[in-house]
């Protein structure tokens, strides 16, 4: 490896990355183009380029704060984040994060951020059979105690402290977006592939706290426990029953990971 | 032995999600599609599904952008791996990327880059080239990319470089047609002496696109369709290299299938003209 080579792309990289004066005996100026003016091509278009993946990745918060605002937010996001992936599927992880700095008087953004994020996960994560009825028919009633279930790996969580689901919806749906609005509690949603679709949908405290335990890999026979404990109103064979059938006919769930007699 | 092109598929389209449902509900009259391998490297879902589907109807080629071979970072096994495994599931007709680096120090510009011309550079090129097709188990394609700046320690001409690149390390061409005229057009040379410098037997496949014509410089965009000095730039192509696949390329802009159909007929029939011609 020359250390001439280095050095070339090093002083071009700076020159993309933030104009750095390096690059510019390295090239050439044209009758009618000054080797400035020739690196601003891959200066712009550096920019140029992610923002539009992350316009395409953060789809509704482009739509909701309209093209020029976008671009200057992520123009920021930009500067302070050079891509370190190979992949351009994967740059802008940080951007909700960078969007609750930006905007912490508008939480709504980031919360939006987030959730195109997560859509985007469950669209091309990892495939997974999901868990069908006829894959637990067999269980004996015995075997309920220590089976431990496990979520489809493209199912994550989302608390929501604001109306951003209906945000969402809205500007899915190209109508106008609600007023953000603060809820009275937050509320969790749940994200997965089905179909290979990605779907979204609420979820009470209740099953929030029962699918939290199933990401922690507990038990049936522990998280039935601890529904019991810690919502002792709650009618846990019933719902439980009710959950599981729902989770199995949307495909939330994997594989029993553990089945022990 | 060298090695040489395999015979032409004929003639192909580059596959993008705004036709997915055109390839997938009937038969299009495309020989061949390529896919550009980035939008495959995930970990599941539709994307893999919608290429399965399309292997069993259409050759594929896999074309990457991000192998940033003339980097003068080591090559990323990971990605490597990734882009073999990938080709195990397609079987594609070749996988091809661009003689170009795309960052440096872990960084990623996501651009095509151009190197500069000169020894230290070929040598380090033609030595990544050769452990990737080690590595894949089969030759790679290098494509020519358009470029705006040119280095003052450029000690060779492009057409050159890429002439010595592909006979030391053995590998394939992909001759983008139109990113000869746009850097012809940037860096004022002449595209007929870059095209007849170049080993016919060394090119699998050309590219054909669009650009932007900015007045003072010409942008690779992919956003327009291909214009009259490309075509007759593909004419002295086809004359110059023989049978040779041909496929369009349209990333941005994206009109119906119909449209791009219509352009890739506009290659048969300048193919056909020059290739009866030369057998006559």
């Amino acid at each position: 490896m020359s250390n001439a080579l280095i050095e070339l792309q090093s002083g071009f990289q700076d020159y993309i990355l933030g104009r750095s004066d390096r690059a510019l005996a390295n090239v050439e100026s044209t009758a009618t183009l000054s080797a400035e003016r020739r690196l601003d091509i891959y200066f712009n278009a550096y920019r140029a380029r992610l923002i539009e993946v992350l316009a395409d990745t953060y789809e509704r918060v482009a739509l909701y704060l309209g093209e020029e605002t976008f671009a200057t937010a992520a123009g920021g996001f930009i500067e302070k984040h050079p891509s370190f992936t190979r992949n351009l599927r994967d740059y802008g992880t940080a951007f909700p994060l960078f969007l609750a700095n930006e905007y912490a008087n508008d939480p709504e953004i980031a919360e939006l951020a987030e959730m195109d994020a997560r859509l985007r996960y469950a669209f091309d994560g990892i495939d997974a059979d999901a868990l069908r009825v006829s894959d637990i028919a067999t269980l004996q009633p015995e075997d309920w105690d220590t089976i431990v279930f496990a979520l489809h790996p493209t199912a994550s969580f989302q608390q929501f402290k604001w109306n951003t689901p209906a945000i969402w919806q809205n500007l899915t749906n190209e109508d106008a977006p609600p007023s953000a609005t603060l809820l009275p509690q937050p509320v969790s949603w749940l994200f997965w592939r089905k179909d290979l679709q990605p779907h979204f949908r609420s979820l009470t405290h209740e099953e929030h706290t029962a699918l939290n335990a199933i990401y922690d890999q507990r038990t049936f026979g522990a998280i039935c426990e601890l529904l019991a404990e810690s919502y002792p109103e709650l009618d846990v064979t019933t719902h439980v029953g009710q959950w599981l059938r729902s989770w199995l006919e949307d495909g939330v769930l994997n594989q029993l990971l553990e089945h022990k007699r | 032995m060298a090695t040489l092109r395999q015979p032409t598929p004929g003639f192909g389209l580059g596959l993008r999600t705004d036709h997915y449902s055109d390839f997938l509900s009937a038969p299009q009259p495309v020989d061949w599609l390529e896919v550009i391998s980035e939008n495959y490297l995930v970990p599941g879902g539709k994307p893999l599904v919608i290429l399965d589907q399309m292997r069993e109807r259409y050759p594929l080629a896999m074309h990457g952008v991000s192998l940033s071979i003339g980097s003068s970072d080591e090559l990323d096994l990971d990605y490597l791996s990734a882009l073999k495994t990938l080709a195990k599931r397609v079987n594609p007709l070749w996988v091809s990327d661009h003689l170009c680096w795309t960052g440096i120090q872990g960084t990623n510009t996501h651009d095509l880059l151009p190197l500069p011309y000169h020894e230290q550079a070929l040598a380090h090129v033609v030595q990544q080239i050769r452990h990737v097709q080690d590595f894949l188990e089969r030759p790679l394609l290098i494509e020519n990319v358009s470029s705006y700046v040119n280095f003052t320690d450029s000690t060779m001409s492009e057409w050159e470089f890429l002439r010595t690149v592909c006979e030391e390390a053995d590998c394939l061409l992909l001759l983008d047609i139109n990113n000869i005229y746009v850097s012809s057009f940037n860096h004022g040379f002449d595209p007929q002496e870059y095209l007849h410098a170049i080993p016919p037997q060394r090119v699998q496949q050309i590219h054909l696109a669009g650009h932007s014509n900015n007045g003072d410089h010409i942008i690779d965009t992919h956003d327009h369709p291909i214009v009259d000095p490309v075509w007759e730039l593909y004419r002295a192509a086809c004359k110059h290299l023989g049978p040779v696949a041909t496929m369009i390329e349209r990333d941005d802009h994206i009109p119906p299938l119909p449209e791009l159909l219509a352009e890739l007929d506009q290659a048969r029939r300048i193919a056909a003209d020059v290739w009866t011609r030369q057998v006559a």
